[in-house]
């Protein structure tokens, strides 16, 4: 629980307008925003929990479960969805069985969807963790898939 | 080698704070390294933009840096921002001294060892070459065209985009051999805050984050406005989802934006500045903060910034990705620490913004304008554009023209000109159907419109919306249900829920669209008819959720469907009565069936069904199952047969 503490400290200062630097840095931290933190958050800028949480909740962005290994990532951009990234999501959601926004039982993948990449020219584009993946088919979804399975299992 | 802090600040004390525009030698011969006119190593730039990266612009730098290590060469590896041409990318480019620069695109880690031998023994084959760069300094290659003149550059009127892709971000020195900070230093040290503020006025600069609102009047405002404290904000948001200019100043040179920032800090009178840029945009974060450490640490930004007394504090904050915070009174309240939901305006931020102090926000585009308009003067600024439209207007190229990335005109250019002169016409040389301007509350305009120029006045009698910058340009084979229903989707998922007639009118015109796009029922009776009755409400829902919805966002958000209801109602028409989409794309219309005559029974769609709705054995017609075939249309691309038609 101390990483929580610690990231308070970097803001030796308590105000509201830095509830969302804090969430953001104990995302990033953890990879979600655990209960504890928000307790302690709402104690160290003196808002009550609810407020926190109804926050956090306005914001897309933040999660309160852990993610997933791989993070797959979809462009939902104009350029992309020009390109049938509709398509594409919809072979991740039935290779994966999950729908957007949620992740596999095995907590392995997640899937989601993120403003353009920057990659338009390449469309569609889907991002796993940090590696893009450019003009992707709905053929190589399941390659896609594979490679990380079979990496996971050596 | 004397080390680099004390370049920065002879650089600081004898070029930005020397306003006599003569120099010694001396500044002049370190200025001409930083502008690479003149090099004791070769320097290979790689396009270190998210475009770049994206492409694969890191394992092509990992590859040139091993290059270089294994071949034991001396050379420098400048990693810049992305000089608009996306689809170039990765992009690198190679400068050996007293000789040009050298721009090659698509430059894959494979394709490295290659292009570098052919670089490093004067060898150049012509493959990848985009083009070299004008530098009467320099010695040019014969027969390598002059990237100047492609018709992408020589049609463009690049101020902003000037820099970017040349100059390294993560460089100070670079940004000051540039005249960078000199108008911030001019500035504080001659000219009293009133008279910036009438600069920028007369400079005509007016907002680029959609608004279009003067900028030296909204500054005026806020000074005008007594307070023990004054914000200015940087509005970086960007969520539009077809628009990335701003993302592309930040990366390509960030200490621009921030000396635009600090110029209107001083002019409204604030000693705190915040940007709020989207928290996505990683990379631009990275040079942000990289960009605030080096100014303040050469007192550039701080507590007496060049002796003058004016003191500024810039913090950063990551806007947690919500469209709707991009809107003014919604990001003060994200920034405040609260739900980013809009308030009603009056009161404005200019009186009571953030914390309830008077405030100025403004957009990425405009605030990178402002320098250039203090070191160059305000009739050089009126030079560009049209009499009420001054300067120039970056957009995002994105589609199905040719070239696609970011690109700089003046305004008063047609749309035309941009499309076909800049972006190189269309792929494959299709027939344009349609552009969309300034995203999700834009407009979409016909071919037969394209002849209208961009400004503000034009667009304005036209009913338009200029927006922040996204251009999408679409081609025949586009569906324009489809592509208004892609962005009515993207409304009602980021409205934020606090009107009424937005939330739930967005996500009603979203299940009409969905409605006409479907596959038909079963119930045939009147079903047509209840559909176009939908179209019917369409119009009266948008008119209802302008007129009541709060922010900007609810206001604008029936343009794309009025524009596309105004230009393309057949093709609504045809969707529903019909069934029928002309562009093929929306797919649940669609029934593919395989004609027995022409089928081969080569068993190729079978395979590649991802449904496995498509049965039948080798060298017989086959046959899809409907029930199953969800009509994603792989087996009507594979057929090498044109055995399968669509209905
Ligand atoms: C829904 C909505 C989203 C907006 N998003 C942005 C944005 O991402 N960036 C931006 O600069 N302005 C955005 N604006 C406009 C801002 O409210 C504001 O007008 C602008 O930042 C003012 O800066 P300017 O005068 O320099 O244009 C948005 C407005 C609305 C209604
Ligand atoms: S118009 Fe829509 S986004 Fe704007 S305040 Fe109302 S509900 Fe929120
Ligand atoms: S790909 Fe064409 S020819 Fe081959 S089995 Fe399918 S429909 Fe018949
Ligand atoms: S729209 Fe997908 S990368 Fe730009």
């Amino acid at each position: 629980m101390s990483t929580i503490q610690n990231i308070l400290r970097n803001y030796p200062t308590p105000d509201r307008s830095l509830l969302l630097p804090i969430l953001q840095e104990v995302q990033r931290s953890e990879g979600y925003i655990p209960a504890e933190a928000v307790v302690l958050i709402s104690d160290y800028l003196k808002i009550p929990t609810s407020k926190v949480y109804s926050v956090s909740a306005f914001y897309e962005r933040f999660r309160f479960a852990p993610g997933a290994k791989y993070a797959i990532c979809l462009c939902s951009g104009t350029a992309c969805h020009m390109e049938k990234s509709g398509l594409l999501i919809k072979e991740f959601e039935k290779q994966l069985g999950i729908t957007t926004g949620q992740i596999t039982r095995d907590k392995l993948f997640s899937l989601n969807t993120s403003p353009c990449m920057g990659a338009c020219g390449k469309a569609p584009v889907v991002r796993i963790n940090n590696e893009f993946h450019t003009g992707v088919t709905i053929h190589q979804v399941a390659e896609l898939l594979n490679m990380i399975k079979n990496q996971e299992e050596k | 080698m004397e080390d680099a802090t004390a370049n920065t600040h002879f650089l600081i004390d004898n070029l930005v704070l020397n306003f006599t525009n003569e120099y010694s030698d001396e500044v002049l011969r370190r200025r001409e390294l930083l502008l690479h006119d003149n090099l004791r190593k070769p320097v290979i730039y790689v396009g270190m933009g998210t475009c770049g990266i994206a492409a694969g612009a890191e394992q092509t730098l990992a590859a040139i840096k091993e290059y270089l290590a294994h071949n034991r060469i001396d050379a420098e590896v400048a990693e810049v921002g992305c000089f608009g041409l996306c689809s170039a990318e990765p992009l690198m480019d190679f400068q050996m001294p007293g000789k040009a620069r050298v721009s090659f695109q698509k430059v894959y880690a494979a394709d490295v060892v290659s292009l570098l031998d052919e670089c490093f023994h004067n060898q150049l084959s012509g493959s990848h070459v985009l083009g070299q760069v004008r530098n009467e300094s320099h010695e040019y290659y014969h027969n390598l065209p002059i990237i100047n003149d492609l018709p992408f550059f020589k049609n463009q009127k690049r101020i902003l985009l000037y820099d970017c892709g040349e100059i390294a971000p993560a460089s100070l020195d670079e940004y000051l051999a540039r005249d960078g900070y000199k108008a911030f230093m001019k500035t504080i040290l001659n000219y009293p805050p009133e008279e910036v503020c009438d600069i920028l006025a007369r400079s005509g600069l007016r907002g680029r984050g959609g608004g279009g609102y003067s900028t030296g009047e909204k500054w005026k405002k806020v000074r005008s406005n007594a307070a023990d404290q004054k914000y200015l904000i940087c509005n970086a948001d960007e969520s539009d989802p077809g628009a990335y200019m701003d993302r592309t100043l930040v990366e390509g040179n960030p200490h621009r934006l921030l000396e635009g920032i600090a110029i209107a800090a001083y002019a409204i009178g604030a000693t705190k500045a915040y940007i709020y840029i989207r928290c996505d945009y990683h990379i631009a974060v990275k040079r942000l903060k990289l960009a605030l450490e080096q100014a303040y640490s050469f007192g550039l930004l701080g507590n007496s910034i060049g002796k003058s007394g004016f003191k500024l504090q810039i913090f950063l904050r990551e806007g947690p990705g919500a469209f709707v915070c991009g809107e003014e009174t919604a990001l003060i309240k994200s920034l405040e620490g609260r739900r980013g939901v809009p308030t009603n305006k009056p009161p404005y931020p200019s009186e009571k913004g953030l914390f309830n102090k008077p405030t100025a926000i403004n957009n990425v585009e405009t605030l990178s304008n402002v320098a250039l308009i203090l070191l160059h003067g305000p009739e050089w600024f009126r030079q560009m554009g049209t009499a009420t439209s001054t300067g120039t207007k970056l957009f995002a190229l994105t589609g199905d023209t040719l070239h696609t990335g970011v690109v700089e005109v003046p305004f008063g250019t047609t749309v035309h000109d941009i499309i076909y002169n800049i972006g190189g016409g269309l792929k494959e040389d299709k027939k344009l159907k349609a552009v969309q301007i300034g995203g999700p509350s834009g407009s979409l305009i016909p071919e037969s419109q394209t002849d209208i120029t961009i400004d503000y006045q034009s667009f304005g009698t036209e009913n338009l919306i200029m927006g922040s910058g996204g251009m999408v340009v679409m081609d025949e084979t586009k569906c324009i249900v489809d592509i208004v229903k892609y962005f009515i989707n993207f409304l009602q998922k980021e409205s934020c829920g606090k009107c009424i007639p937005c939330r739930e009118g967005t996500n009603r015109m979203f299940k009409i669209l969905e409605a006409i796009t479907h596959r038909p029922g079963q119930d045939a009776n009147h079903e047509s008819l209840s559909r176009f009755k939908g179209i019917m409400q369409l119009e009266s829902l948008a008119s209802v959720i302008k007129e009541t919805s709060l922010c900007g966002l609810g206001k604008t958000a029936p343009n794309p469907v009025l524009t596309a209801l105004k230009w393309f109602r057949e093709e609504f028409e045809e969707h529903i009565y019909e069934r029928r989409c002309r562009a093929n794309v929306c797919k649940d219309l669609r029934t593919f069936l395989i004609s027995a005559e022409r089928c081969t029974g080569c068993m190729v769609c079978l395979r590649k069904c991802p449904e496995d709705a498509i049965v039948g054995a080798a060298l017989q017609p086959h046959f899809i199952i409907q029930e199953k075939c969800n009509s994603c249309g792989i087996c009507f691309d594979v057929c090498k047969f044109t055995a399968i038609d669509i209905l």
